[in-house]
């Protein structure tokens, strides 16, 4: 009687050896990815939003930002960095909570239904590629880690080759793609979730990063095909509350307002200028950026005057300063009614992919695979139509056409985090190159990767730090 | 006549004065009693062969309900009262008329002493007072010296010369060896103790302004460091018995009260509401209410506490009534507290000299006119204030033979030096003890207790609370812009107005605790005794936050409100069988044994809502916010089974042995360990009772040898850490707002276990001339292996850290006490010095690990990068880390040659500890200790007639703190408020230096360096306190017995070199990884009051 006296009966907690017993609880371990990715310290909530797309040439600092933030565009970031800490270990929390899916569902359970089981695993595969596409083109050299940890004395995993790590991305998102369900296919209420369509953006952008340019093909086109997506009708649309998880949308970190439990979009407050809006405005927009458009286009107005509502960030009683131009495309005015300052109040989605980045994409492919064609202009001037732009006409150069595209990419895309990314697959001295064009803060070759974060190095005896750290 | 101690007696029927007659002259002993209680019609029998004195008395006295005292060969036989009609009852007078004396005796608080032996000097006759202290004693002739002797008090001799009325005051003897001292589940002669025990009596406990136990206990007990970290009223503070010996758990001891553990200490009183309100248990005991404490360090003393005896334990014994007249006890006090010392700022204008030194050398866009500057602002003068604090207690106390009663209540009214906090409570108490039978004795301790807080905002690492933000504030900005707060008080950054904080805020926390105990003692046969006790601890927080709009988060979020409820529910089961044997006077035994049960059962809930249409409502109708998150709960249990045993064995009242056990069973811990056993053996030896050692006795009148060796342990874990977990949360999936996620947090560890201590203690106890000068002198070593910690395990595993019992940590040292009576008589001044010297050592981490950086729970501060905290083999627990400060980079010349993040003129130089050119992690080193050298206090009692003064001081040599506030209070790019020594001493192109670096320096990527690291030594002042007994017997009002009147200032001075408020102040609390680091600590108050203490 003593023992049971002893026994401990947890309560608010469940324990996992009772769980995976029926479809909602199967449902609940798959939505709890989704916790660990868009929410808490999720990286598509936050920090790998910001920081990859920081790092890029696009955005500066604010001189008085919090150190570990600024270290990103300011090149400075060392191992000890905790928000890099906080990246690296939210994509293996995310990619532990995937594994745990894929391992237990394909157990048996006779409690869950066959259908379901293998949608639900497509979509833990399609999230544990997802993370790794980001962990191998920020670090390189990053551990793959495909099954469930469960043994205290059994955690310490080695690099694994950047190659095998691509493999088993495209590995899971083929098997992704396979198994999930088209956007539209979604009851309107779960429209959110990940897709075939998603699956095949993200496949897409892995065969664009290996250079394999018809198996990417392949798959914009399939997106293209499926007629599950278009663009909206102008750029103000595609940022609307309204249309969120709608047309143009493939992926989006959906928040709404709610100061707690942290259902708003964290990230906004980044973007945002201190006064008026209460953000934090710890990173905006660099000339170099800026002078890429033209500031008389639709675009350009939208995305940086956000109604033209500019205040001086220091506040009325200096009297001396200079304007910082602010990002101001994700805040809706529209949906706000107005102006209200809202630092911790966003319920903007995070737009992770859009119809307007496979647009682009196949322009870039169409390019790689059969040069400047009319359907690589059209695909890009349908972009730079909405965007306000003068259509791009008559290029004949190949390498021409492809900067051309990058440059509209950027535009477009700007703060959305693809910067990064694109610069990175196109090799360490293009990424280098571009970095120093536009930012006083001489990058150090090494820094075209980031460094293992310490915390890891420390009681991982097996990992070795990027070279130059 | 030779006296031994020892009876033969073989008598039947016999009359009793005759029994008693033959006793004396068989031992020489006077022995005095009232013949109204001991009369020739009271027939006794007895066989007795070589029995001691006691004995022989005891089977004597007892049927006949009658008691006695022994003292100096004198026995008093008295019978406790029955009826308060014959407590009045004077003592009768002789019939023969002859010069006599008569008086009142009582102990120093007034208190009437019955019993007390008062006989003519060289002579036989003798008598004793009764209940009300009155005794009345023919004499021969004038001149006659009175001789007034009781146990436990020192003995007085005075000349009558022609008095003959005789009032006396007599002090409780210094220590007295027969003094019964509390110890787990029991208690025992202080002669018989082989443990490590400390004793605090209540009058030296309630000393200056003590709201809560724990206060008083500062620097009064070798080897108890008690720190004060913060001045918010109502807080904690942090107790290290003989060091930290624990990564993990809290490190603060046991707290006893009156045999029922406080369930869970501070953790069951945490609300999850994200409030800094720290209060300690022990603020929920009226200080007032207690007789005594009991410190016990070593095993031998806290092993029968098992697993939760690791730390030391504490034992409070609330004050029981007595038997005699009815007690009433009246103290008041009333005060001012006011801010000790002021942190030393920037001017407006030298602030504005520096901003714009950083300004052009940043680049950055803002330069101030320094002729015309917008405000000019002293933030600190904003947030503090003059503050009154009042008290007041009440006591009934009193009882007969049968029924004893104490009964008190107590109001404190506490206002904080920080505009807006405060601390109240109410406190009720009712102890009871019946006597049913002559076998059986029932009693109960009920104390029922509310707080009521108003909370300032302080200590976080990031200085964004209100108070670390005052000292950051621009001074030129003001309060108030437009009759409204200002939101931010720096330039760039995002700091909130903490005026504006400090000021709106609604931040109470409310506290309700009841605890009660009922108990039965039966005698069973002779010798043998059954305890039975329930306990219950019932506990209710509430806390209740409210933001308005006119302050920075009440304006981001609309209004913001948040309340949390925690509630707990503790039950004890203590169960013991005690049996005493004596055998021929030459071994005395005593085994205890018994078995508990302990359950707990908490639950919290709270709740957070924002966007409110108006601040009127603040935090009482959530359901009018916008926003309102889901509560959650947060429920948490544990419970623990024991068998607990202690043998005590004495030979003749020399050789003394203890042996203690208890085994706990934990539902904490792992499936695999569930129980654990912890012994414990120490011997003693009298040595001044040997026969070869009685020539030195008139010198050194007690010598005592100790040694203990035992094991305690740990449990200090949350619930559930053993089983793996998941948890739940809610995300947002499109049109599904609340879709709910589940998913693992916790990797399972079947081996969990508790920490084991094992703690060998070597102990001598000396005393010189009757106690005149008393020595007490300790060593220890205490190694805690299997040490609980959640370690940091490979991110890629998807989890961040594991709870695991890895390594082990060392604690040796030394303690000091001395108590001395310096000077007695008309003046007199006593005097108690105790210094203690602890060495921690972390001996092992798991496999081979020998650092472990930044490890969980230590400092990572987000915004400033800084990460001073590291575990390291064969350093203490508590090492501060980083880089070494090597000035400021003179010029170009010298900038060139540096490699590091930044390297121009001016800026901020670390050295490059491991010579490779370049400032890498691997140049952090050790920078400083939060460890003391040592602690110690004095304590000085002067008294002449009835005026008293007392003066308390206490020290800390040799520990470092780590000032995060100075770190941000040399961040020039930020536009904080900057610290004066900066100003002074600082770079400028006009006057290079190599030791500051100038304003505006990029110190982020090395903040955690040596610069703000301080010696923490500090010497203080903490009480003096003047009182004046008034003379009630010459004010001729009947009723009064007692009236002192005492002044008394705290926190008098602190003599320190730390330029922060308090030497003292941690941020952290009583996190082992963070000690000595301070920012944004509610400081200190220095206080002045005046009390009256009336007993009637």
């Amino acid at each position: 009687c003593a023992d049971k006296f002893l026994e401990e009966q947890p309560r608010g907690e469940v324990t996992s050896e009772f769980y995976y017993r029926n479809d909602s609880e199967a449902l609940a371990a798959v939505y709890g990815i989704y916790g660990m990715v868009f929410f808490y310290n999720g990286l598509l909530r936050q920090d790998m939003y910001l920081r990859p797309e920081a790092s890029s040439d696009l955005f500066t600092y604010k001189p008085g930002a919090a150190f570990n933030a600024r270290s990103f565009p300011q090149y400075f970031v060392d191992s000890e960095n905790p928000l890099l800490l906080e990246m690296w270990s939210s994509a293996y929390d995310a990619i532990g909570r995937c594994n745990a899916v894929i391992g237990n569902l394909s157990k048996d359970h006779p409690g869950i239904s066959e259908d379901i089981k293998a949608k639900l695993i497509g979509e833990a595969l399609f999230f544990r590629a997802l993370m790794n596409y980001y962990l191998v083109q920020i670090w390189g050299n990053v551990p793959l880690v495909v099954e469930e940890k469960t043994d205290l004395g059994e955690l310490n995993v080695e690099q694994a080759d950047p190659a095998d790590v691509w493999q088993q991305i495209i590995e899971d998102a083929v098997a992704a793609v396979a198994a999930l369900p088209e956007k539209s296919e979604y009851d309107n209420i779960q429209r959110a979730r990940a897709s075939k369509g998603a699956a095949r953006l993200l496949l897409a952008k892995s065969y664009m990063a290996l250079g394999n340019w018809n198996a990417a093909d392949e798959q914009i086109d399939q997106i293209i095909g499926s007629a599950e997506y278009g663009l909206e009708a102008t750029i103000v649309d595609v940022f609307k509350v309204a249309n969120e998880n709608g047309l143009e949308s493939i992926l989006e970190g959906n928040y709404s307002e709610g100061f707690t439990p942290r259902k708003h979009n964290s990230s906004m407050s980044f973007w945002l200028p201190r006064e008026g809006f209460l953000g934090n405005s710890t990173y905006s927009p660099n000339d170099y950026a800026l002078a890429m458009y033209n500031p008389n286009s639709a675009r350009y107005k939208y995305y940086f005057s956000g109604k033209g509502v500019m205040v001086s960030p220091y506040g009325e009683a200096i009297t001396t300063i200079e304007k910082r131009v602010y990002l101001m495309k994700f805040y809706d005015f529209e949906h706000r009614g107005g102006f209200a300052p809202t630092n911790n109040d966003n319920p903007f989605n995070n737009k992770v992919f859009r119809y307007a980045d496979v647009l682009l994409m196949k322009a870039e492919v169409e390019n790689e695979l059969r040069g400047p064609t009319p359907v690589a202009h059209n695909m890009l001037n349908q972009i730079r139509g909405r965007a306000g732009e003068e259509p791009v006409e008559g290029i004949t150069d190949k390498g021409a056409f492809r900067e051309i595209v990058f440059t509209e990419r950027a535009m477009e895309l700007i703060g959305e985090n693809h910067r990064y990314f694109d610069l990175k697959r196109r090799g360490k001295e293009y990424f280098l190159d571009k970095v120093r064009q536009s930012r006083p803060d001489e990058i150090k070759d090494h820094q075209f990767l980031l460094p293992i974060p310490e915390a890891d190095l420390r009681v991982n005896p097996l990992l070795e730090q990027n070279p130059g750290y | 006549a030779t006296k031994s101690q020892t009876v033969t007696l073989k008598v039947k029927k016999q009359p009793l004065p005759e029994v008693l007659a033959s006793i004396k002259a068989q031992t020489g002993y006077l022995i005095l009693y009232n013949d109204r209680y001991v009369n020739p019609q009271m027939l006794v029998s007895i066989d007795v062969n070589n029995q001691r004195l006691e004995t022989v008395l005891d089977q004597l006295l007892s049927p006949r309900q009658l008691t006695y005292y022994i003292k100096d060969q004198t026995i008093a036989i008295r019978r406790p009262k029955t009826t308060s009609a014959q407590i009045t009852r004077p003592m009768p007078v002789p019939e023969v008329q002859q010069p006599e004396v008569s008086g009142t005796v009582t102990d120093e608080s007034g208190q009437p002493l019955e019993g007390v032996t008062v006989a003519v000097k060289n002579s036989r006759v003798a008598t004793i007072t009764d209940s009300n202290g009155n005794y009345r004693i023919p004499i021969s002739k004038d001149g006659t010296t009175l001789v007034f002797t009781i146990v436990g008090f020192d003995a007085q001799e005075h000349r009558m010369g022609t008095r003959r009325v005789f009032d006396l005051r007599l002090k409780a003897s210094l220590s007295d060896l027969d003094e019964v001292v509390v110890v787990g589940y029991g208690t025992t002669r202080k002669s018989d103790l082989t443990g490590s025990i400390a004793s605090v009596k209540s009058e030296d406990l309630n000393i200056g302004m003590v709201q809560s136990a724990d206060i008083g206990l500062r620097g009064k007990v070798a080897g108890v460091q008690v720190t004060q970290i913060s001045g918010q009223p109502g807080a904690g503070t942090t107790i290290r018995i003989r060091g930290t010996n624990s990564i993990q758990g809290n490190n603060e001891p046991l707290y006893v009260v009156d045999g029922i553990p406080l369930s869970g200490g501070n953790n069951a009183e945490g609300l999850a509401t994200g409030i800094d309100a720290s209060t300690s248990g022990l603020t929920h005991i009226s200080p007032s209410d207690i007789e005594s404490i009991e410190i016990l360090k070593d095993a031998s003393a806290t092993a029968i506490y098992g697993a939760r005896g690791a730390s030391g334990v504490v034992l409070i014994t609330t004050k029981r009534g007595k038997e005699g007249a009815s007690n009433v006890n009246f103290n008041v006090y009333t005060g001012m507290q006011q801010l000790d010392k002021k942190v030393e700022l920037t001017s407006p204008e030298e602030w504005a000299i520096m901003w714009n030194e950083a300004a052009e050398y940043l680049n950055l866009p803002t330069r101030y006119d320094v002729n015309n500057l917008p405000a000019r602002t002293d933030w600190q003068n904003e947030i503090y204030r003059k503050a009154p604090i009042q008290n007041y207690e009440l006591m009934f106390s009193g009882g007969n033979e049968k029924m004893r009663y104490m009964l008190s209540s107590g109001y404190m009214d506490q206002k904080g030096i920080v505009v807006n906090s405060s601390f109240k409570r109410y406190s009720f108490r009712l102890n009871l003890d019946r006597k049913v039978s002559d076998r059986l004795n029932i009693g109960a301790n009920f104390s029922v207790v509310g707080t009521n807080s108003n909370v300032a905002e302080s200590a976080n690492e990031n200085a964004t609370d209100a108070v670390g933000a005052t000292l950051l504030a621009s001074p030129t900005l003001s309060v108030k812009e437009n009759g409204e707060y200002i939101l931010y008080v720096d330039m760039d950054n995002k700091n909130p107005n903490p005026v504006s904080k400090l000021r709106e805020y609604v931040n109470k926390d409310i506290r309700s605790r009841l605890l009660g105990n009922i108990f039965g003692e039966l005698d069973i046969i002779p010798g043998l005794k059954a305890k039975v006790s329930f306990s219950m601890d019932v506990s209710n927080g509430k806390a209740n936050f409210y933001a308005p709009k006119s302050t920075t988060v009440g304006k981001l979020n609309e209004g913001l409100a948040r309340v949390g409820v925690v509630n707990t529910v503790y039950w004890n089961s203590t169960n013991t069988l005690t049996y005493t044997k004596e055998i021929n006077d030459i071994h005395r035994l005593t085994v205890m044994g018994g078995v508990t049960w302990e359950k707990s059962v908490g639950e919290s809930l709270s709740s957070t809502a924002s966007g409110f249409v108006t601040d009127l409502l603040t935090f009482n109708n959530l359901g009018s916010a916008t926003n309102l998150s889901t509560a959650s709960g947060n429920p948490n249990m544990f419970s623990i089974h024991s068998y607990i045993g202690r043998a005590n064995y004495s030979l003749l009242d020399r050789y003394l042995l203890t042996f203690t056990g208890r085994i706990d069973g934990s539902s904490r811990f792992g499936a695999e360990n569930k129980y654990a056993v912890f012994p414990s053996l120490a011997l003693g030896w009298r040595l001044s009772e040997e026969p070869f050692f009685q020539p030195l006795k008139a010198t050194v009148n007690n010598l005592k040898l100790r040694v203990s060796h035992g094991v305690t342990g740990e449990q200090a874990i949350p619930s559930f850490r053993s089983l793996s977990s998941l948890t739940s949360s809610v995300i947002i999936l499109g049109e599904d707002a609340n879709a709910v996620g589940f998913y693992q947090t916790r990797l399972p560890n079947p081996n969990l276990k508790w920490e084991r201590t094992r703690q060998t203690d070597l102990g001598i106890d000396v005393g010189f001339w009757n106690n005149r000068l008393s020595l007490v002198v300790d060593v220890y070593k205490k190694k805690t292996t299997d040490l609980l910690f959640a370690i940091d395990i490979p991110r890629t595993s998807g989890f961040q850290s594991a709870l695991q019992n890895i390594g082990s940590i060392e604690n040796k040292g030394l303690e000091v006490g001395v108590s001395a009576q310096l000077l007695s008589g008309k003046f007199s001044w006593d005097m108690t010095i105790n210094n203690s010297f602890n060495r921690n050592k972390l001996l092992a981490l798991s496999s081979g690990i020998q650092e472990i950086y930044n490890p969980t729970g230590g400092i990572i501060s987000g915004d400033t990068k800084s990460q001073p905290t590291l575990l390291r083999v064969g350093m203490p627990l508590g090492i501060l880390y980083g880089y070494v400060f090597d000035g400021a980079i003179l010029d170009e010349a010298e900038a060139a040659t540096i490699k590091q993040s930044r390297s121009a003129p001016g800026e901020l130089k670390v050295k490059d500890i491991d010579g490779d050119g370049a400032i890498t992690v691997a140049d952090k080193t050790i920078i400083g200790n939060a460890n003391p050298k040592y602690t110690g206090g004095w304590t000085n009692n002067f008294s002449y007639k009835g005026f008293g003064l007392m003066v308390l001081t206490h020290w800390s040599v040799g520990n470092n703190i780590y000032s995060l506030q100075h770190v941000m209070n040399t961040f020039m790019d930020r536009g904080y408020n900057m610290a004066k020594d900066f100003y002074l001493n600082r770079w400028t192109a006009e006057n290079p230096n190599n030791h500051t670096p100038r304003s505006g320096h990029d110190a982020r990527n090395y903040v955690d360096n040596s610069w703000h690291v301080f010696n923490g030594s500090f010497f203080r002042i903490k009480n003096i306190t003047l009182s004046y007994d008034i003379p009630v017997n010459t004010l001729d009002i009947k009723f009064l017995r007692g009236l002192r009147a005492y002044l008394s200032a705290d926190n008098v001075h602190t003599f320190t070199k730390y330029p922060g408020y308090n030497p003292e102040g941690s941020a952290f609390g009583n996190n082992s990884l963070a000690q000595g680091v301070d920012i944004g600590v509610y400081p200190n108050a220095k206080v002045f009051m005046l009390g009256l203490n009336v007993t009637f």
